[in-house]
């Protein structure tokens, strides 16, 4: 792989994700329909969602940053991580103690434990003076925590307007299901730890038995709201890397990444190359992994950048609707070319530090 | 019109200052290394070529107008040193003239590089192309992204320069010194011919445009699948590359005459024995240009992704790529017409009267009689005599036989003396040309 090839790629790909936070991030807008007729009880139909895809957004646009020697785009990341804070901060429900719902118009669904955790590790790093905001939901989520350390997804307070708390468990029953998912555990065990280490410690030690304990034996983890292997797997391994007493999970986890990737040097989903899975499981390798395979998952990577900088959007999210009645599917997908374009570049810039630091 | 009456007009003024008995400079010019005359006429007494000694014909005005004709004129030719033609080989295409490094020629200036080569022919344009990982609606009216274009053909390369003409050519000398091993070469060849440009490059294929994303439902509960992705675009093939240029034509040869005393234009003469080379068959035609290499292959188009629930669609093909396919050469031009190649001798009541003749003399006759009826073998002595020098006796009743030219001092032959032959001195003449010759008189007498 050519090292000015790298390079190029990155600065298409930075102006991309800029010109994307300039905006507000439009792209990453989620909108979907929910049909009276189904069985929801709401005024409009029509949902639109993108706070969470934006809190992601910008956390790993920080990573981003932090891997790139090039100040401007530290100042411009660092400066559109405070613009999302806000917008994130805003978003807060005003009516339900559990603090941001993905579809906040939407009464059937609940505020959620990953759109906190996605919020909170947002104001930790970009606008601490928000942290606050996540207080009362980071404490009904950890009244719910189970004895095996899981948590349950949705945050349902007894605070909460009763006739509030009866639509939302008629949702969770009907149409979201009960389970508790192992993807948003560790999500929010990581925030716990990003927010305060010390004073979380046990309950993320907790959170990372439970983690480890949900892995398969073949090394990896059932994603319940994420396409693929990559995502779920990274989550889990941040929480675990972080907490340091899991190291043979860690290492399963590893072998288990590292074996599926691909003789075009990515990773697929649903049986296919995808870029951002590529750049997800890279991510997740992190240090384990070896050059050549650094190397090959790069040059797969960038040959699925378009012209203009970016990466066609990867199915990040799914919505397995047959979750509530014990059922496989169908599943509903979301993407967005912008989270796809984050995943991308901050693997891009990880790579090239990684690279240079050989050479 | 002879050619030394064409000589005569075109250098009169030259032959005059430099043989003028009065006013003559009676230069001696040392040919070593490039010597470049601009001028039509090139006089002096003597000429001598040193082994590495060139006169070039240069245009006279910067825009490469040359002399019709051009002329050599003296009355002594010397040759030391250089080699054969078939030693080094004049016509190279690309700089025939540096093969005269290091030998005795008389040339033009033209001679010396071959005629401008054909510009080398820019890529053929590329194919329509896309973004082979983006579908966008570019009004293919349909989910699968369109294909690439194929990369356009190369035309057929720029043709090289055609040479120019040679001037005609002239040379007059009545005294030839060139010994065994020296070599002249007189090329008034034709320019060759510029070469070929390269053909260009074929265009490269277009990338297939990517298929159009398959969808998910937006809407509560769907199916998972609410559009199926679109197959990539086939990407476009590689054009050919196209024919090298063909070669410029050779210029046309000019003529080449040689103005000397009999003797040295006979078949055993100087100017055809082998030492002076004559080079004007026509320039050569110029090497074709290479073809040019094929375009690259056009990318497929990337299928569409795909969600969970919907089908697989198909990735574009690539395209074929022709990146190591090199086109025809282009065709070497055709050589240049040739030019003539005369020998005259030098005629009298000309402006060549005034070149001195070599000195001629016959100093004695041994014996010098001889008794009616009877044969004498005799030698001559002089000097100048050439080699195939003749000798005569005045009056009638002797006949002459036998004459060997033994050197440049001796001549011997024999006298046939009729036995009514008037018995009276005679005068005896020894004749290399028409116009030279030199006599005893009463050098030899008939006696009873």
């Amino acid at each position: 792989m050519r090292h000015r090839e790298l390079d190029s790629a990155i600065e298409s790909a930075k102006s991309y994700v800029l010109a994307q936070a300039r905006e507000g991030f439009p792209e990453t807008c989620h909108v979907m329909f929910f049909p009276r007729r189904a069985g929801f009880r709401l005024l409009r139909e029509r949902q639109a969602s993108d706070v969470f895809a934006r809190s992601v957004v910008a956390s790993v646009l920080l990573d981003a940053a932090e891997l790139d020697e090039d100040a401007s785009f530290q100042r411009a990341i660092a400066d559109a991580a405070r613009r999302e804070a806000s917008y994130v901060a805003a978003a807060r429900l005003a009516d339900r103690a559990g603090g941001w719902s993905y579809f906040p118009d939407l009464p059937e669904l609940p505020p959620d434990l990953d759109s906190l955790s996605a919020a909170l590790i947002l104001f930790a790093r970009a606008a601490p003076e928000n942290v606050s905001l996540c207080d009362e939901p980071v404490r009904l989520a950890l009244e719910n925590v189970r004895s095996t350390g899981a948590v349950e997804t949705w945050l349902i307070s007894p605070k909460d307007d009763p006739r509030l708390q009866r639509t939302m468990r008629r949702g969770v029953t009907r149409f979201w299901g009960n389970e508790t998912d192992v993807d948003v555990c560790a999500r929010f065990y990581h925030a716990l730890r990003v927010r305060d280490s010390a004073r979380h410690s046990e309950s993320v030690r907790r959170g990372a038995e439970y983690v480890a304990g949900r892995q398969r034996a073949d090394g990896a983890w059932e994603a319940s709201w994420y396409h693929g292997q990559a995502y779920g797997a990274g989550l889990c391994l941040s929480l675990l890397r972080a907490v340091g007493t899991r190291e043979e999970s860690v290492r399963r986890a590893v072998e288990f990444l590292r074996a599926g990737q691909h003789v075009d040097g990515g990773w697929t989903v649903f049986g296919e190359t995808d870029p951002q899975e590529t750049a997800l499981a890279l991510w997740a390798l992190g240090d384990s992994a070896p050059e050549p395979v650094i190397e090959k998952a790069i040059a797969c990577i960038l040959d699925y950048q378009t012209r203009e900088g970016h990466w066609k959007g990867s199915p990040w999210i799914q919505m397995n609707v047959g979750r509530a009645r014990g059922l496989s599917g169908p599943t509903l997908s979301y993407s967005s070319a912008t989270v796809t374009a984050a995943f991308c570049l901050r693997t891009l810039l990880w790579a090239r530090r990684r690279l240079s630091t050989r050479s | 019109m002879s050619k030394t009456d064409e000589l005569c007009d075109h250098c009169r003024t030259k032959i005059d200052s430099v043989f003028n008995p009065a006013t003559g400079t009676r230069t001696l010019e040392l040919i070593a290394g490039q010597r470049l005359v601009t001028e039509c006429c090139f006089v002096a007494d003597e000429i001598h070529f040193t082994g590495n000694g060139q006169i070039v014909f240069a245009p006279q005005k910067k825009e490469s107008e040359y002399c019709r004709e051009c002329f050599v004129i003296c009355r002594k030719l010397v040759v030391k040193g250089g080699n054969k033609p078939g030693g080094f080989n004049p016509c190279g295409p690309d700089d025939p003239g540096s093969d005269y490094n290091n030998n005795n020629a008389i040339t033009w200036f033209d001679r010396l590089t071959a005629a401008a080569a054909g510009a080398d022919a820019s890529k053929a344009p590329d194919g329509t192309s896309h973004d082979k990982n983006v579908w966008s609606d570019v009004g293919q009216g349909s989910p699968h992204g369109a294909d690439g274009g194929d990369g356009n053909n190369g035309a057929k390369g720029n043709t090289g320069s055609s040479g120019r003409s040679a001037p005609n050519f002239a040379i007059l000398a009545l005294e030839v010194e060139i010994g065994i091993g020296d070599n002249l070469t007189i090329d008034f060849d034709g320019q060759n011919g510029g070469k070929g440009g390269k053909g260009p490059a074929g265009g490269d294929g277009g990338d297939g445009m990517g298929g159009r994303d398959g969808s998910s439902d937006t809407t509560w509960p769907g199916t998972g699948c609410d559009r199926q992705p679109g197959n990539g675009g086939n990407g476009g093939d590689g054009g050919f590359g196209g024919e090298g240029g063909d070669g410029g034509a050779g210029g046309r040869a000019g003529t080449i005459t040689v103005v000397s005393t009999a003797p040295n234009i006979a078949g055993s003469g100087v100017f055809l024995g082998g030492k002076i080379h004559y080079v004007n068959d026509g320039g050569d035609g110029g090497e074709g240009g290479k073809g040019g290499k094929g375009g690259k292959k056009g990318t497929g188009g990337r299928k569409g992704v795909k969600t969970s629930e919907c089908d697989e669609a198909q990735n574009g093909s690539d395209g074929e790529g022709f990146l190591t396919l090199e086109a025809d050469k282009g065709a070497t031009g055709p050589h240049g017409g040739g030019g003539s190649l005369g020998f005259e001798e030098v005629k009298t009541g000309t402006c060549a009267d005034a070149i001195p003749l070599p000195t001629l003399s016959v100093s004695s006759v041994t014996p010098n009689s001889g008794t009616r009826g009877a044969s004498v073998n005799v030698t001559i002595a002089g000097v100048g005599f050439d080699p195939a020098a003749t000798a005569d006796v005045s009056g009638l009743g002797v006949t002459v036989s036998n004459v060997v030219v033994v050197n440049a001092t001796t001549i011997t032959c024999k006298f046939d003396i009729g036995a009514l032959a008037p018995q009276t001195p005679r005068d005896v003449t020894v004749r290399n040309s028409l116009i030279h010759q030199a006599t005893l008189t009463g050098g030899f007498s008939v006696v009873p």
